[in-house]
């Protein structure tokens, strides 16, 4: 690429990141699941917001994503959030490359038999204190693959979860707004009470 | 002015704008590609969300990895504080002479990778085995760019050095080769590219910061802050052999003691904007094609050295 | 007063050593050897404490006593050789403090009853060569110094001990042979020559005869110090002898062969010609280069250790080189700086490279191998003996605060005020001197970080490290006390210059303190090192200043153990970095130097499937010069030898026909 070009791309490229208030507005075509407790979910949802208060109010927080047997979609929609148009990091986030650094463990895939040691030295190796989210449906509670023989069945059976995050894969919108709705950062956009994308 | 309250607001000014250096370039390097990227303040909330957290301690490691954090602050902290960044004359002037600041520099690297061989990992291993070899293949180059500056200047000190700094540049067009090389060295020193990748994620392309993976915690705000420091420590040297303004001297009044801060935050914005550009412009070299990297610092060296030599005889 | 004491001092510390191997000799218990080695110890402080007043109160040079033994010419001491007193004691007060223990726990391995009488003897044989003022008296104490290191060396009776003993005592018997024929040569013959009448006579002697009186001596001294490339039985020799006897052996014996340099230069040639000062320029830093690398690549400890002797005493050459090219373009403060200098790394070497093998010696004992590939983890089950070795790895490493950091403070002084002195042969020798020190500290580093990392650091690999406990108090204190020593040596260097000597001709070292205009500091020649403590003490406050703000602000999280961070699947110490792999990219960069052979073989292991296979590889380094120089010239004498063999036909006639003809041509050249 000649010099020129590459001013041209790194100067005069359209921008395209996405506001926030944008990103962040709850879209009105997912569903909300009228199942889950209300007590369980604030009692879960005050412990998240007890961690992000003790950490200065989740300013600077980092994420290591940790794959527990998921089909990678998960993966992808995760590596999507690096890019210019979701841009996690203005919100604070990054990515790291060792749970030692990390105060947010975001998991995914349902706990397959092989992975689950791994994920719990992940756990075990990840300074507390340490939000655990579960993304994807298989996190959440396995999935399609629930009772399986070679899955454990869901991020929870391993560790204890604070947010879930569900969706096949979740977009990385969704993950977003989950994500901050579990930190307490952002506030949900105007409608119903409850979504399951809180602090569980 | 009293020397002390020099080298006082130097190393603090230094100290306390170091992590808003490693914001800026990180925001740079976001706009450019693309998007709007971390807040600028970020880093120092990272130190104290890091100050707040567990230590995870690894059971393979020993003690010499308690003192590795503490001992690496400390070099990245005497550098700071004895190099002319923000003042030039200050009490801690002499300890700013050549052998002072390869032998500082040096031993922060030998802590860091003692700490990374400490882990008992393949990563720390591989991280501290490239990380000793850029250190001990840029030695030669430290010692003989800053003895080019030293000949021209007639100084052994680099406070003594920056006499010829700014415009005595241009008066000796034969430095202009030792600012590029003292540059290359400051890339490797501070594994940024194209020596190293400081945002990988991939172990087997890490340098730096293979040797870090196994701190948590207070620690660990440490080493990031360590780093930090010398990155800032860098850029302002550099900046300063370029473009000394703003440098508060002895003769100088109060006025100058509240300018300096000012003039370094902008040459760190300076600094950062080119190192961002850089960044995003270049690949990372493969670390087996490092040693024409070494080679070319080191040559950038001695033609400077030699040059001078040349003139100074004609 | 003062006198009477320091002659007293340092006859006893002779005295004291031949007589503490006479007791070991003769009684043959435990106790006995004890006694002995405390009686070494004692006498060696005694005579360090002698040689530190003789240089603290700056007295003028001291007789001590003429005999017949030595053919009349007295025992002095002058500064030059009080300063290599007080380095020879005291790395003989850590050696013997180390080796009462030590004999006693490696029993199995050393004949306890023999080695003591013989470190005696080297012991008396290296203070005999630096107080010797005649020449009879240098060579005889020369000579004990060798051969009782010799036997030293093979102590353990092995084959390969034997083998390297033998290639150490004839390199050492070829430079005696030098050494006597230089000698003679300087002398005109006269065997009972001094130095002072050296001094007197060597103006006389013709160009070439002092060319080659000259060559001849700086071949016998380089050749018992070990530079490049006469050097090639230090790595064989020094590994095998005890580990107090090889700290004696590098950290004294070697100084001595400097010393003798030093000596003969100063008697002799005071205006030695700044050829040959660029000539051991050359060498030094090159060989100091070569043994840094192979410092990097070598697998057994006290081998590295032996490595980087010869990279140390490249450099101590390299500087003397310097100071002498210095001096002959006229240069005279810088000149001195450089001496000063190399005082000062001669010092700090003898401590740090003689706490390392006492270090290692403790190692040994402990787990019973020197392998680096089968130690490590050592600094968990040995704290403070890793301390200590930590610290000396530092100083080995030319760091700040140490010792060796001031030496190299000044060297870069003394180079840098050569680059702007304005004349061109001293400033291209500067500007080889920073490239090339450049060069080899960076190596340097790179080899004791490797040496203490993977012998102390991480997980054990072997069970013997695993089963490893912290050595005694009697083994520990000399490293401890070595490090202590070299660190003080480093904080302290500021005031530590009055102890050197004053230039090897007796020229007042000049110091100046730290100019300032404008608190800018400038370039002038001075020996001022209050900068170098200045630096120690800023180390120490950021380091407390970090602990404090780690301590107080760090407070809220807790510490909690856990295994290392392995992406979950389980690990062990195989799995860890070895030394071999840390260095393989100095094997890398620099393969065209260092031209290892790898040999790669694979065979299926089922002929009828080519996808499964064994594979053999094989790693070769190439050979040193011992291999491509030493074993040729070797061949060549082996040759003559044959051939010279077939006089000895066993034809009696043939031997009386002899006989006759060597009557007949003496009776022709006497008449």
């Amino acid at each position: 690429m000649s010099f020129v070009r590459l001013l041209k791309t790194l100067f005069a490229s359209p921008r395209v990141t996405e506001p926030a208030s944008v990103l962040l507005v709850r879209q009105p075509s997912s569903p909300v699941d009228p199942g889950a407790a209300r007590d369980d979910v604030e009692a879960a949802g005050a412990r998240v917001r007890q961690i992000v208060e003790q950490l200065y109010g989740g300013r600077s927080l980092r994420i290591r994503a940790v794959d527990a047997g998921s089909t990678n979609a998960e993966e992808i929609e995760l590596t999507a959030l690096g890019n210019a148009y979701y841009d996690i990091e203005r919100f604070g986030l990054s990515f790291v490359a060792s749970p030692r650094h990390a105060d947010i463990l975001m998991v995914s895939g349902p706990v397959t038999r092989n992975l689950e040691r791994a994920l719990r030295t992940t756990y075990e190796a990840a300074p507390h204190p340490c939000i655990v989210v579960a993304v994807g449906d298989g996190a959440c509670d396995g999935g399609i693959w629930r009772g399986s023989y070679a899955v454990v069945g869901g991020v929870d059976a391993v560790i204890p979860v604070d947010i879930r995050i569900p969706g096949d894969p979740p977009t990385p919108s969704e993950i977003l707004r989950g994500l901050a709705e579990g930190l307490g950062r952002l506030p949900v956009a105007a409608g119903d009470g409850r979504r399951e994308a809180r602090g569980d | 002015m009293n020397r002390i309250l020099l080298t006082t607001v130097s190393g603090v000014t230094v100290v306390a704008l170091a992590p808003l250096a490693a914001g800026l370039v990180r925001r740079f390097k976001a706009i450019l590609q693309g998007r709007r990227g971390a807040p600028v303040l970020l880093p120092y909330w990272t130190i104290a969300t890091l100050l707040r957290k567990e230590t995870v301690v690894s059971s393979s490691t020993t003690w010499v990895s308690r003192v590795v954090p503490v001992v690496v602050l400390a070099c990245a902290l005497v550098a700071a504080f004895a190099l002319p960044l923000a003042s030039r004359g200050g009490a801690a002037a002499p300890l700013s002479h050549l052998a002072a600041v390869a032998g500082v520099w040096m031993l922060g690297a030998v802590f860091l990778v003692l700490g990374g061989i400490d882990s008992a990992s393949a990563f720390g291993g591989m991280g501290a085995s490239r990380e000793m070899t850029i250190a001990a293949f840029l030695e030669p180059a430290i010692i003989v760019t800053l003895a080019a500056f030293g000949l021209a200047a007639g100084a052994s000190t680099v406070d003594g050095m920056l006499s010829v700094a700014g415009t005595g540049l241009v008066e000796r067009p034969w430095l202009l080769p030792a600012v590029a090389a003292l540059a290359l060295v400051a890339l490797g020193e501070n594994s940024r590219y194209p020596v190293d990748n400081p945002a990988t994620h991939l172990e087997l392309t890490m340098v730096h910061e293979a040797m870090v993976l196994e701190y948590s915690g207070p620690p660990l705000a440490l080493l990031e802050l360590a780093g930090m420091i010398k990155l800032a420590t860098f850029t302002l040297l550099v900046a300063n052999f370029v473009a000394p303004f703003g440098l508060a001297t002895p003769a100088g009044g109060l006025l100058a003691i509240l300018v300096a801060p000012v003039a370094a935050a902008a040459k760190l914005a300076a600094g950062m904007a080119g190192l961002a550009l850089l960044e995003s412009s270049m690949a990372k070299l493969r670390f087996y094609g490092l040693p024409e990297y070494f080679f070319g610092a080191l040559f950038l060296g001695l033609t400077s050295l030699a040059l001078g030599l040349i003139v100074g005889w004609l | 007063m003062t006198e009477t004491l320091v002659q007293a001092g340092i006859l006893a510390g002779l005295g004291g050593a031949l007589l503490s191997g006479l007791v070991a000799l003769v009684a043959g218990s435990a106790r006995a050897r004890a006694a002995a080695h405390a009686l070494l110890a004692i006498a060696s402080a005694a005579g360090a404490a002698a040689a530190f007043v003789f240089l603290a109160a700056g007295l003028a040079p001291l007789e001590l006593g003429a005999s017949p033994l030595f053919f009349g010419a007295p025992l002095a001491v002058d500064r030059l050789s009080s300063f290599f007193l007080l380095l020879v004691h005291l790395v003989v007060l850590l050696a013997s403090w180390f080796g009462w223990r030590y004999t006693e726990l490696e029993r199995h391995m050393y004949p306890a009853r023999a080695v003591l009488p013989l470190t005696a003897i080297f012991v008396a044989g290296m203070q005999g060569v630096l107080l010797s003022t005649g020449l009879a008296a240098f060579l005889l104490f020369w000579e004990a110094m060798s051969v009782a290191s010799f036997f030293l060396v093979m102590a353990d009776g092995r084959d390969e001990s034997r083998r390297a003993a033998l290639l150490y005592l004839a390199i050492a018997q070829f430079g005696a042979g030098a050494l006597l024929v230089g000698m003679g040569l300087l002398s005109g013959g006269d065997v009972l020559a001094t130095f002072a009448t050296l001094g007197a006579a060597t103006p006389s002697l013709g160009g070439s005869r002092a060319a080659l009186a000259t060559l001849l001596v700086v071949f016998a001294f380089a050749s018992k110090a070990g530079l490049v490339p006469l050097h090639a039985w230090l790595p064989e020799a020094h590994p095998r002898a005890p580990s107090h006897v090889s700290a004696l052996m590098s950290g004294a014996m070697l100084k001595v062969a400097v010393y003798g340099l030093l000596r003969f230069t100063s008697a002799c040639w005071p205006d030695l010609p700044a050829v040959w000062g660029i000539g051991l320029l050359v060498l030094g830093l090159g060989g100091a280069a070569k043994a840094a690398i192979h410092a990097n690549l070598d697998r057994d400890v006290k081998r590295v250790l032996a490595w980087s002797s010869v990279e140390n005493v490249g450099l101590i050459f390299a500087m003397f080189g310097f100071s002498l090219v210095l001096r002959g373009r006229g240069l005279q403060a810088a000149a001195d700086v450089v001496q000063a200098a190399m005082f000062l790394h001669i010092l700090a070497h003898a401590l740090f490279k003689s706490g390392l093998f006492l270090a290692a010696g403790a190692t040994l004992t402990a787990v019973g191998s020197l392998k680096i590939e089968a130690l490590g983890g050592l600094a968990n089950r040995m704290p403070r003996l890793s301390a200590g070795a930590l610290a000396l790895s530092l100083a080995a490493a030319s760091l700040p605060p140490f010792g060796a950091f001031a030496a190299e403070w000044l060297l870069l002084q003394g180079a840098l005020v050569a680059l702007a002195a304005g004349d061109p042969a001293a400033a291209v020798a500067s500007a080889g001197v920073l490239l090339g020190l450049g060069t080899v500290a960076g190596l340097a580093v790179f080899a004791m970080v490797r040496l203490f990392g993977f012998v102390f650091l991480a997980e054990p690999r072997s069970n013997a490290a695993r089963a490893a406990s912290e050595p005694g108090t009697a083994l520990r204190g000399p490293v401890l006390a070595a490090a202590g020593l070299v660190l003080a040596l480093g904080v302290a260097s500021p005031w530590a210059s009055p102890l050197l000597p004053r230039g090897i001709d007796g020229r007042v070292l000049t110091v100046i303190p730290f100019p300032s205009e404008n608190g800018m500091a400038t370039l002038v020649s001075h020996a001022d090192l209050l900068p170098v403590a200045g630096l120690a003490l800023a180390l120490a406050a950021a380091a407390a200043a970090a602990t404090l703000a780690w301590r107080r602000l760090g407070r809220a999280g807790g510490t909690r153990r856990y295994h290392t961070w392995d992406c979950g699947q389980p690990i062990d110490a195989s799995m860890e970095y070895t030394a071999t792999a840390f260095s393989a990219p100095v094997r890398h960069f620099l393969r065209d130097i260092v031209r290892a052979e790898k040999h790669v073989a694979f065979r299926p292991v089922v002929e009828s499937n080519p996808w499964i296979r064994t594979g053999e590889m094989e790693f070769r380094r190439s050979a040193g010069v011992l291999e491509r120089v030493y074993y040729p010239i070797a061949g060549l004498i082996e040759a003559v030898g044959a051939r010279l063999k077939q006089v000895q036909n066993g034809v009696i006639q043939f031997y009386i026909g002899l006989i006759l003809a060597t009557l007949l041509l003496a009776l022709w050249v006497a008449l």
